[in-house]
């Protein structure tokens, strides 16, 4: 008993005495916790795409196969502008480092209903026309980005590879050599690069919306054509194509077991 | 018309007696020996565990399951030796298994305390699995059949024996060899390489565990023989639905190549790791095994489409949270390969040449898992979408495509659901549908095509019946069992509605494994 109050007297000694300044101080309340951007992400977008592709030579293909050899003369590029919606998914990983710095890496996929059709006249078959479509139906892409985070928003860039399936027709009536109808079909999967950038905004702990911007530049390629209603007919055409796409979309953030 | 009323009366009995012989193994299986089940039982043997911790439907995996086969199939926890050297032990993979109880409510500890790692017995961990199935299709199969009936066969097809379970405390390999039953005399006839036994999946893996700062490895090196064989989630072609399938039923001519094209064609070494058990990534490539490797191994090199020319890599990325008792998995898997394909398969003037053009297929697929831990039963959904590009330039010169490139898409939706613990009943239904783009000469009359497309699609149903998924009854660790009846409906066959029905399959089957 005697050692319990000469705690407490030491404990009252050490404590010091109260001024009114102290009674009027509150314990800090506790700093909000930052959002960490390091972990691994999977969500879902959707989006629009813009496209701009250049074909050359539609009217060589048809006249030069289905008329005659030598039946065109110079060169005819036509441009058709396919669009459509864009809806895929993704997975990324990301890293923040103390600076809040942001580097990561994504797979994307998206399917997409871009389609775009262009009529070209055949001057050696007049008042004949050839349609030209061309449809994306597939763009997925592997970027890597960095970005600045400013707590739950991040800014960020990204840049990487990219694929484009595309599906080229060029189709029509021949009446001046009785040929009749006739369509060309080829296919492409082709390589080229992807820049972009974006927000991020992460709206909960596991939780983010974002909304980006997209550029993709897939060169000119030479795709073989093949005639399918009579058969027997095949030619190249060149296909050169950008394109932009504008998407929104949503991830789901985790890191390790247990969430 | 008396003949069809002899015909239905005969096919009647057929059944009915393919259908007493099944229920006879079963009951040899289930009663008679009064075993548990295990799906394969030399994990089980290894592990100590029943078949319900590692599958909800054998061969379909659970979270445990899964981890088990990411860690080189070398977890113990049984009462025998996993590896025949007495060494550690697998001291390392013990912590791991520690891990993966967290995924296994129905995990019981050992009633006593086992032996000391090293004084236990070893076991090799072989194992044999025998499907016995009856099939029955809507309409006769066209003469001649023999040594097939047009109709309700019933075939003891496959036989296989396993090397399933650890080698040493870093490696464990699951290996198998098949025996097929013959095939019809309708069947393509000719190949002077058909066998009987063929050595069928393989996988063998070196798995091992690192932490570097905040990260979490499992890393491993696996060597095997199919595309996607190694995977841990039953979305990829290779441990897809339906696990039995009949050997004498029609089934859809195309596929893409990552489906089985090359599967026991090709050998294949790839790296991979498990990032804190979320973040899982791969990378193989795969080389054809050389002619004369491939007939003594069993396999018809005449079977694939061909010699692949460089190697073809193959990519897997796997996202997997879990929480509580859901788990997720949203992932991409895909390969690419150039084909150079035979010059000359004919049953006389065959030869081993291949053409120097090749056909590149480029598969990307998508897949996605979601699976829920009840307190006596899983629900497992699971959806895939494979596409592939095709630059057909040696079939394109050969005429035999039409086209110069193109399409074909696989995709399958799939539920089912594990209802029981012992006595387990799995319902499993899916979709499926082939699609892709027009070619008259790939997709041909003669090749078996209407409207020269490749399309076929249609559903898949199956009741499964497993008498022990969770205990460990007598018989315990050697026996396992499961009975299935399984039914596929078809709206479009090999590009065309008409008839397609008549290719719909019932399948009853008794899968033991011992």
């Amino acid at each position: 008993m005697k050692k319990f109050i000469l705690a407490n007297l030491a404990a009252l000694a050490l404590a010091g005495p109260a001024f009114a300044a102290d009674l009027a101080v509150k314990a800090p309340a506790p700093l909000p916790e930052r959002f960490n951007w390091t972990g691994c992400y999977a969500g879902m977008h959707v989006g629009g795409g813009f496209a701009s592709k250049n074909v050359t030579d539609p009217v060589f293909l048809v006249q030069d196969n289905l008329i005659g050899p030598g039946t065109t003369t110079g060169v005819t590029t036509v441009s058709p502008q396919p669009s459509g919606v864009v809806v895929g998914a993704q997975i990324g990983c990301d890293y923040e480092f103390a600076s809040s710095v942001v580097i990561g890496v994504e797979g994307a996929a998206s399917g997409s209903t871009m389609k775009g059709t262009r009529l070209v006249g055949l001057p050696g078959s007049v008042p004949d026309a050839a349609l030209v479509q061309v449809n994306t139906d597939f763009l997925p892409s592997l970027t890597a980005r960095i970005g600045y985070a400013f707590d739950n928003v991040l800014l960020y860039a990204r840049g990487g590879v990219a694929l484009a399936g595309d599906q080229f027709e060029i189709s029509g009536t021949l009446t001046s050599n009785g040929f009749g109808p006739y369509d060309f079909r080829g296919l492409d999967t082709r390589f080229g690069w992807v820049v972009g950038g974006g927000v991020d905004w992460a709206f909960s702990r596991n939780w983010s919306v974002f909304l980006e911007y997209d550029y993709y530049q897939f060169g000119t390629t030479n795709v073989l054509m093949t005639e399918q209603i009579v058969g027997g007919f095949s030619g190249l055409v060149s296909f050169s194509q950008h394109v932009q796409v504008v998407k929104a979309g949503v991830n789901f953030h985790v890191w390790g077991p247990g969430l | 018309m008396r003949r069809n009323c002899h015909d239905r009366s005969s096919r009647r009995l057929r059944f009915a007696v393919a259908l007493a012989e099944l229920v006879l193994l079963a009951a040899l299986s289930t009663i008679g020996l009064a075993p548990s089940a295990q799906a394969l039982p030399s994990f089980a043997r290894q592990t100590g565990q029943p078949c319900g911790t590692c599958h909800t439907d054998y061969p379909a995996l659970t979270p445990f399951g899964r981890r088990f086969k990411l860690l080189g199939y070398t977890t113990g926890g049984g009462q025998f030796r996993t590896t025949p050297f007495t060494s550690n032990d697998a001291r390392e993979v013990q912590a791991e298994y520690n891990k993966l109880v967290n995924y296994a409510g129905p995990v019981k500890a050992p009633p006593q305390p086992l032996p000391d790692a090293n004084s236990r017995d070893w076991v090799p961990p072989i194992s044999a699995m025998a499907i016995i199935g009856y099939t029955h299709t809507q309409a006769d199969q066209p003469s001649p059949q023999d040594p097939l009936n047009p109709n309700n066969n019933t075939v003891y097809s496959p036989f296989s024996m396993f090397w399933g379970g650890a080698i040493t405390s870093n490696i464990g390999a699951f290996a198998q060899v098949t025996y097929n039953n013959p095939g019809s005399v309708a069947a393509p006839i000719g190949s002077p390489f058909l066998h009987t036994w063929t050595w069928d999946n393989a996988d063998v893996r070196f798995a091992g565990t690192a932490s570097v700062g905040w990260l979490d490895f499992v890393y491993g090196i696996t060597a095997n023989n199919n595309p996607s064989v190694q995977d841990l989630w039953n979305t990829t072609p290779a441990w897809g639905f339906p696990y039995a399938a009949s050997t004498v039923a029609p089934t859809p001519a195309a596929g893409t190549i990552i489906e089985g094209a090359f599967a026991a064609h090709v050998g294949g070494v790839g790296a991979y790791t498990m990032i804190n058990d979320l973040l899982y990534l791969e990378v193989t490539g795969y080389k054809t095994i050389p002619f004369s490797a491939q007939n003594a191994l069993g396999t018809d090199p005449f079977g694939a489409p061909g010699l692949l020319g460089n190697v073809s890599p193959y990519w897997r990325v796997a996202l997997e949270p879990h929480w509580g008792r859901h788990t997720l998995m949203i992932g991409t898997f895909g390969m690419y390969s150039e084909v150079h394909p035979w010059l000359n398969i004919a049953p006389v003037g065959w030869s081993t040449a291949t053409d120097t053009l090749a056909d590149k297929f480029t598969d990307i697929g998508f897949d996605s898992q979601y699976q829920y831990q009840g307190d006596n039963f899983w629900v497992t959904l699971r959806g895939s979408y494979i596409r592939e590009s095709q630059r057909l330039d040696s079939s394109f010169a050969s005429t035999a495509a039409f086209n110069q490139s193109n399409l074909l898409n696989s995709a399958k939706l799939q539920a089912s659901l594990a209802l029981g613990s012992d006595n387990r009943l799995v319902l499993t239904g899916q979709y499926f549908s082939v699609w892709g783009t027009s070619d008259a000469n790939l997709y041909s009359a003669i090749n078996g095509f209407a409207n020269n497309v490749p399309n076929s699609n249609g559903f898949m149903t199956e009741i499964a019946y497993i008498p022990y998924g969770a205990s460990k009854s007598f018989g315990w660790p050697w026996f396992n069992a499961r009975i299935g009846l399984q039914y596929i409906y078809y709206n479009k066959f090999n590009g065309t509605n008409v008839a397609a029905q008549d290719n719909n399959t019932l399948f009853l089957h008794a899968w033991l494994a011992f």
